[in-house]
């Protein structure tokens, strides 16, 4: 089992499972659920650079605000 | 056979191929509007199928039927009030996952639904093989697999929707259940029932929706004062059970449902080497590949598209090699010489004609330079906002406009905006119309607020025409052209982040950048169909729509330019604009500019920016345009101070009249008009005497 931290600081290219989604209100994070990234589901980041995040999900690719990032919480796999 | 209509809705998630799909099954027989009240698109278009009409009604494109935005509130307003006959819902079947989670929320709200999987030979390519017979059992509604660029599978698909349509097949859509949460969306479903608001809609959809907390809903619901603090109070109360808000629960709950599907349906086999998306990705998404990449692919593309419209730069090009003759026949070609052309022949044949009739001379000027060239002036805008639109349509379909927000998203917080705004704010170097309409992409109501009223102040095409006109006009060497065209844009560049500071200042006191999240489309060839065919389409709207305007606009400006108090008049000097330019004259020798016909040709700029240098040939009887500004005789100083002017101030008619379709805000539109001629005179007055002042030093 790896350790838990925060899609912002979690590693490239290896796959990690969300553990916590952290919603705020009725804001736009929900969007976050919404494409799939729920307590559960195994994503991915492309790269870090530059600016915002890319991630896979489902094989998907989104790009996210690091705000965004600092509320998804993962486990490297 | 009857005569009946049927209505069918498309409902999809953002680049599943919806608009592909509408277009390949309705061909030309479209119909564009707006939503009532909104700003959102309706496509509406008309399909014959051995002898049975179908409307097919386009929904806005979502991840979801949530009430986030206004076009998810649209597509599920329409389902439960219109009730379409049919609805085709479109998922892709490449990313499965992802848009089959709209397609369950579609059948929560109804039953009359057929689900088509898109894009299945990129999938089969991609080695992934989808099990449809057992999907559409599963699902309980047909499954049909297409692919709407290569039109296979379509005529299936028709047949399909007719069968529900007809109720033909039954279908028996899947119901979701909720598990833990199960118990609260049946206890709700049942209290729902009392509320009279609520009850044209599905109740079991109802519930579940009060549950995630559809403040939409809720706001409908608000006379059932019981219901909706109940639902308040079994949301604190399930949060507080399993420790998370039912939302959370309910979507990730969604997702497992699909997970199994996709699992139990979808084989993909490993495709060993990395895909062609993976690849550019590596490259356009890269720390400075990506930056610069992005930079290479918008200057490639405003080159293209200023040189199809106006000629430039590709004339100067071929004129610094040495190839005069080539330059010209680009001008002359170019979009703009053309229309010019034809406009001129027309005058002159209907003057001619109009000769011959014996009309005396007042009737032949007010057709020929009034209204022909009133219509021309119309139509000169056509080409500007119709290549835009392309390339608008080009960088979307292709995926390569979510690449450059991404990496563009750093530079655009800058400005108090995010990736997303920065393209619309880019293709407003060739037309301001446009952007100021691409704004339309931006969910957030403030950061679309922020970047309408910035956008009039990019630089477009007509204006950079008029300023490479005085450049070449006041200064022999090209250095020193190029210098001053580069010392505009760069103050302009300066003045939006300046007018960004201003307005998150005063305007936008609680606005904070919305955070990036956009979807990356794998990339792909776009069709050159689609894009010409929405590019054609939204131009025309715009032109139908403001063209009376314009028109008008121009008239009026005919008959100021033509007629003072003296009545009609050959000498400009003589006209109602004169009257008006001199009337004006003392706010422009604050500017250092006290010429009354640079005022007056501000005036005409009002209509179109490129009729300033025409209303200065006019004035000064000099044909050529170069020579007859060059005749106006300014000084440096006043040379810089009149260009800064003429790129800041209010924008043309077109754009204050686009700014008024978008924003549907009179105030805002007020507010642009104003700010803009403000800036344009404290911006005149500064760099007038501050350049003198550092002139005198010298």
């Amino acid at each position: 089992m790896g350790k838990i931290l925060p899609l912002s600081l979690a590693p490239e290219s290896v796959p990690l499972k969300v553990v916590e989604v952290r919603v705020r209100g009725r804001g736009q994070s929900r969007r976050l659920l919404e494409i799939g990234i729920v307590p559960g589901a195994v994503i991915k980041i492309i790269t870090k650079a530059p600016g915002p995040l890319v991630i896979e999900v489902n094989g998907a690719r989104f790009a996210l605000g690091w705000g965004h990032a600092n509320r998804v919480f993962v486990e490297v796999l | 056979m009857s005569k009946q209509e049927y209505v069918v809705a498309l409902a999809g998630s953002p680049n599943v191929g919806k608009s592909t799909l509408f277009n390949n099954i309705t061909g030309l027989k479209q119909h564009v509007g707006n939503w009532p009240g909104k700003t959102v698109e309706r496509y509406e278009g008309l399909l014959e199928h051995h002898g049975i009409k179908i409307r097919i009604v386009d929904l806005p494109g979502t991840y979801s039927l949530g009430a986030l935005s206004e076009e998810e509130v649209i597509a599920r307003e329409f389902i439960v009030k219109e009730k379409p006959n049919a609805i085709i819902v479109i998922v892709n079947a490449i990313e499965l996952s992802q848009s089959l989670y709209l397609a369950l929320q579609v059948l929560e709200l109804a039953s009359n639904v057929v689900i088509a999987i898109n894009k299945i030979d990129a999938a089969e390519r991609r080695g992934i093989h989808i099990n449809y017979k057992g999907l559409e059992r599963a699902l309980g509604v047909p499954v049909i697999p297409i692919s709407a660029l290569n039109r296979v599978g379509l005529h299936n698909l028709i047949e399909r929707v007719l069968e529900v349509v007809k109720r033909k097949v039954k279908t028996s859509p899947f119901r979701l259940s909720y598990g833990a949460i199960e118990y609260y969306v049946k206890d709700l479903e049942r209290r729902l029932v009392k509320c009279k608001q609520l009850e044209m809609y599905p109740s079991r959809w109802a519930a579940i929706r009060l549950l995630e907390g559809d403040e939409y809903l809720e706001k409908i619901a608000s006379d059932c004062a019981e219901l909706t603090n109940y639902v308040k109070t079994i949301r604190e109360r399930t949060a507080e059970e399993l420790g998370e808000p039912p939302e959370m629960l309910m979507i990730e709950r969604r997702y497992r449902v699909i997970n199994e599907l996709v699992n139990k349906y979808v084989l993909t086999e490993k495709v060993t080497s990395p895909g062609f998306s993976e690849f550019l990705d590596s490259i356009m998404l890269h720390k400075i590949g990506g930056i610069a990449s992005s930079i290479i692919i918008l200057l490639s593309l405003l080159t293209v598209l200023f040189s199809i419209n106006t000629g430039f730069p590709l004339n100067l090009i071929f004129e610094y090699l040495g190839y005069e003759e080539i330059a010209s026949v680009i001008e002359e070609y170019s979009l703009s010489g053309i229309l010019s052309f034809i406009f001129s022949y027309l005058g002159e044949v209907v003057s001619n004609l109009l000769h011959s009739l014996g009309a005396p001379y007042d009737i032949i000027s007010l057709i020929v330079d009034g209204v022909i060239a009133g219509v021309g002036s119309v139509l000169s805008f056509f080409p500007l906002i119709l290549t835009v639109y392309i390339a608008f349509g080009f960088l979307e379909d292709s995926g390569i406009m979510a690449r450059i927000g991404t990496v563009g998203d750093r530079i655009a917080r800058k400005l108090g905006l995010s990736g997303k705004a920065i393209i619309p704010l880019i293709l407003g170097l060739g037309c301001n119309v446009p952007a100021i309409m691409g704004t339309r992409i931006l969910e957030n109501d403030e950061e679309k607020t922020l970047s309408i009223l910035l956008a009039p102040l990019v630089p477009c095409q007509a204006r950079l025409f008029v300023l490479l006109v005085f450049a070449s006009a006041f200064f022999k060497s090209p250095l020193i052209q190029t210098a001053v065209v580069a010392l505009v844009y760069l103050v302009d560049i300066a003045l939006i982040v300046f007018m960004s500071y201003i307005l998150r200042l005063t305007l936008l006191r609680r606005y904070e950048p919305p955070e990036l999240l956009v979807e990356l489309p794998p990339y792909h060839r776009p069709s050159l169909r689609v894009i010409s065919w929405y590019a054609w389409d939204k131009s025309s709207h715009f032109i139908k729509k403001a063209g009376t305007i314009i028109f008008v606009l121009s008239v009026i400006t005919w008959i100021l330019i033509n007629y003072g108090p003296v009545g009609r008049t050959t000498q400009v000097s003589e006209s109602y604009a004169a009257i008006l330019g001199k009337a004006l004259s003392p706010i422009g020798s604050l500017m250092g500019l006290p010429d009354w016909r640079l005022m007056l040709s501000l005036e005409v700029g009002f209509v179109a920016k490129e009729g300033m240098v025409e209303s200065i040939v006019l004035m000064t009887g000099i044909d050529n345009p170069v020579k007859a500004v060059r005749s106006l005789n300014l000084s440096l100083p006043q040379v810089i101070a009149f260009l800064l002017v003429m790129i800041i101030y209010t924008p043309c008619i077109p754009t204050v009249s686009a700014f008024y379709q978008e924003s549907k805000s009179i105030k805002l539109t007020i507010i642009l008009v104003i700010y803009e001629l403000i800036l344009a005179l404290l911006i005149g007055i500064i760099s007038y005497n501050l350049i003198k002042f550092i002139f005198n030093l010298i």
